[in-house]
């Protein structure tokens, strides 16, 4: 039973692992081969703060809700173990600021300790007269991306640099089924006008001050589109952008500056900050995430595709839910391909 | 009297923040910082600085309040405008955990930190040894930073700061009007204060900048304090004990103790070991003297004996030190406009 995977970002790592670790026992041909044309430290997830963190609104997608909520357990049950470090997780605590109040978001029970601002509190960010504290988690892609990719190898599993163009391309030769999480350039492989990029600019700073994450919105112009501070375990991240169907990849000198003094009105002491770095990148958004099945016509076979993309910004706050759901959806594929040790009985 | 002469006596945190707030009160003074030691080798520099109070048991309660809401409120000015990274002063969110219920359910700080909350079911469930805890937000003080600031901040007013060990306060007569004493642990040989006794505390700074939340067991013993660029892992509280060298089995008994509360430090890099003696007192000593010699009077204001607490209180006890070395200025000028008749 072969399995080729396409893309290395987090949501190909962590479904590649999942199916691994729930399938390899239970099906002694499993051979997992992983494409990607960018890996680590060049894929989007790379790029990402990391913070756990869905959207305000979860638009009534119970189960992305559910999705994350399985990531957020997952991850709080690793902080202690000493993979923790490796992994680049740890606990967070910060701020999300309103100019106006807002009903609670669908995670307020997943996260730690969700409250309320107090005003003395509102007082550090004048301009916001309502917003949350909570405790949350970061992961960050560039310690989990190749600690995902460590544990892959030790687990046999090969890797292909290569730009994947078609299902076909990869799925001759005896691959059953191939995993689509090809984030962004999903499209390339079928057409998919639903999925758009939402570009987003940050700029990474040296403020080793800045203990808490603090994230604004905007309700007018929406998610990712006013200044947000995310400190990691190196530097801090700096954003604050959100352009949909934009494809550049190119740092812009003008969301720069937007991003730079929004910024440092929302926090003063950043002015003495030193910028360690620009990026950009696009997140693969759709209105919702596309994770199901496909039967794909594969020269003279019928071959299974798992989609698995479409996770906007916040990949990394759903992807352990997405890849355990994506790894029951190969589940049942064995089974129709009987795969799976079932007694043997009269076939009726 | 047209420029009062004050010597201020120490150059911790304290002593520095003392003499900010008489040029800020008396700026006809003229102030100069005596210490045989500067930062980076003060009791402060070992300090984590975190605005956490001490209660000092013969101290009205309200009086401890108004130095800490003082404090706090000097430093959350400070700790939100440009001058934060290089003052070293930040926001810290953070647990203090409980084996066994606490005194108070409501320390006399609660509503002075931001925040102050019950640790929700969730949150205990990390500390598996804990039955209960508070979640709230402070400031940090960094050291040297914060002492490398404030003596920035003099400078710039003229004050004039000197190596020097003073061994009796006398000696400072003649050359100055009135001497302010933050010696700290120093008091106990330079005015023979009996009631001040160090409390040794031993701490590791280490390497862990994924860290971004304080840690502290409310029994005082273990606390894991997160700075600009080094967390501190604490510690030891041993009453008597002057010796200033790092125990190593010390060092190692700290590092587990705070390994159980966050099991992530265990891949810490670079721990640096530091020890300072507390200078502790029933209460903090912020009082007015003048001493009397054959016949020539030396107004003297103390400053002193803030044990454990002395960065939560610091600038509160400075102003009250300010207001008290206003009153002996006021007070020589009297005596002195007598003496012309």
């Amino acid at each position: 039973m072969r399995v080729a995977i396409i893309g290395a970002g987090v949501i190909g790592l962590s479904s590649a692992l999942c199916i691994h670790e729930q399938f390899h026992g239970l099906v002694p041909s499993l051979e997992l081969e992983l494409y990607a044309d960018h890996f680590t430290p060049h894929t989007t997830s790379d790029g990402a703060a990391g913070l756990w963190q869905p959207y305000l609104s979860d638009h009534g997608n119970l189960q992305e809700t559910l999705w994350n909520k399985e990531t957020f357990d997952y991850l709080l049950g690793q902080l202690h173990s000493p993979a923790a470090k490796e992994m680049g997780l740890f606990l967070i605590s910060g701020y999300n600021l309103f100019t106006e109040p807002v009903p609670d978001p669908s995670w307020k029970n997943i996260v730690l300790g969700f409250r309320n601002l107090t005003p003395k509190e509102l007082e550090v960010f004048p301009g916001y007269s309502y917003g949350w504290f909570n405790t949350a988690l970061m992961l960050e892609g560039r310690s989990y991306l190749p600690w995902l990719t460590n544990r892959l190898t030790q687990k046999g599993v090969k890797f292909f640099h290569k730009k994947v163009e078609s299902f076909q391309e990869v799925s001759g030769n005896g691959v059953d089924v191939v995993l689509n999480c090809s984030g962004m350039r999903a499209g390339h492989l079928q057409p998919d006008p639903e999925l758009q990029p939402g570009r987003g600019q940050i700029i990474k700073v040296l403020a080793p001050w800045v203990k808490h994450f603090i994230i604004t919105h905007n309700l007018k112009s929406g998610i990712y589109n006013s200044p947000y501070i995310i400190p990691g375990s190196e530097f801090t991240v700096l954003g604050g952008i959100y352009q949909h169907g934009n494809w550049s990849e190119e740092n812009s000198a003008k969301d720069h500056k937007s991003i730079w003094d929004s910024c440092c009105q929302l926090l003063p002491p950043l002015q003495k900050a030193k910028i360690v770095g620009e990026w950009s990148g696009l997140r693969p958004a759709r209105p919702s995430v596309r994770l199901e099945r496909e039967s794909i016509r594969l020269g003279n076979l019928q071959g299974e595709v798992i989609h698995n993309y479409g996770h906007g910004g916040f990949g990394i706050t759903i992807h352990w839910g997405c890849a355990m759901a994506a790894a029951r959806l190969f589940g049942s594929i064995l089974q129709e391909k009987q795969q799976l040790a079932t007694p043997p009985g009269p076939r009726l | 009297m047209a420029s009062p002469k004050v010597a201020v006596v120490g150059a911790g945190v304290i002593g520095l923040s003392t003499a900010l707030c008489i040029t800020e009160t008396c700026p006809s003074c003229s102030v100069t910082v005596l210490s045989d030691q500067f930062s980076p080798n003060t009791t402060s520099d070992v300090a984590a600085g975190m605005l956490i109070p001490h209660t000092y048991p013969d101290t009205p309660i309200h009086r401890q309040k108004q130095w800490f809401k003082e404090t706090f409120s000097y430093l959350f000015a400070i700790s939100n405008s440009a001058e934060a990274s290089e003052a070293g002063i930040h926001l810290v969110s953070g647990w203090q955990v409980f084996k066994s219920p606490p005194k108070e359910e409501l320390p006399f700080w609660s509503d002075i930190v931001l925040g102050f909350r019950p640790m929700s079911e969730a949150e205990l469930q990390k500390f598996p040894q804990h039955q209960f805890g508070q979640a709230f937000t402070t400031l940090k003080c960094d050291c040297p930073p914060y002492l490398l600031w404030l003596e920035k901040r003099l400078k710039a007013t003229g004050t004039q700061m000197y190596t020097r060990k003073v061994a009796d306060l006398w000696e400072l007569q003649g050359e100055y009007d009135i001497v302010v004493n933050c010696s700290g642990m120093g008091a106990q040989q330079l005015v023979g204060d009996k009631q001040l006794f160090p409390v040794r505390g031993q701490v590791l700074k280490v390497h862990a900048p994924w860290v971004k939340l304080f840690i502290r067991d409310g029994d005082g013993l273990t606390y894991i304090y997160p700075g600009v660029h080094r967390v501190t892992l604490g510690g030891t509280r041993e009453k008597g004990s002057w010796s200033l060298s790092p125990d190593t089995g010390t060092t190692r008994e700290i590092f587990d103790r705070c390994c159980s509360l966050e099991p992530s430090l265990q891949g810490a890099q670079d721990i640096e070991v530091k020890v300072g003696l507390r200078p502790s007192r029933q209460c903090a000593r912020v009082q007015r003297e003048v001493l009397s010699q054959g016949g020539v009077k030396l107004p003297v204001v103390h400053n002193y004996g803030h044990g454990a607490g002395g960065f939560s209180v610091h600038w509160g006890t400075a102003n009250e030190a300010a207001h008290l070395v206003g009153e002996c200025i006021s007070a020589l000028q009297g005596s002195s406009s007598r003496a012309k008749l």
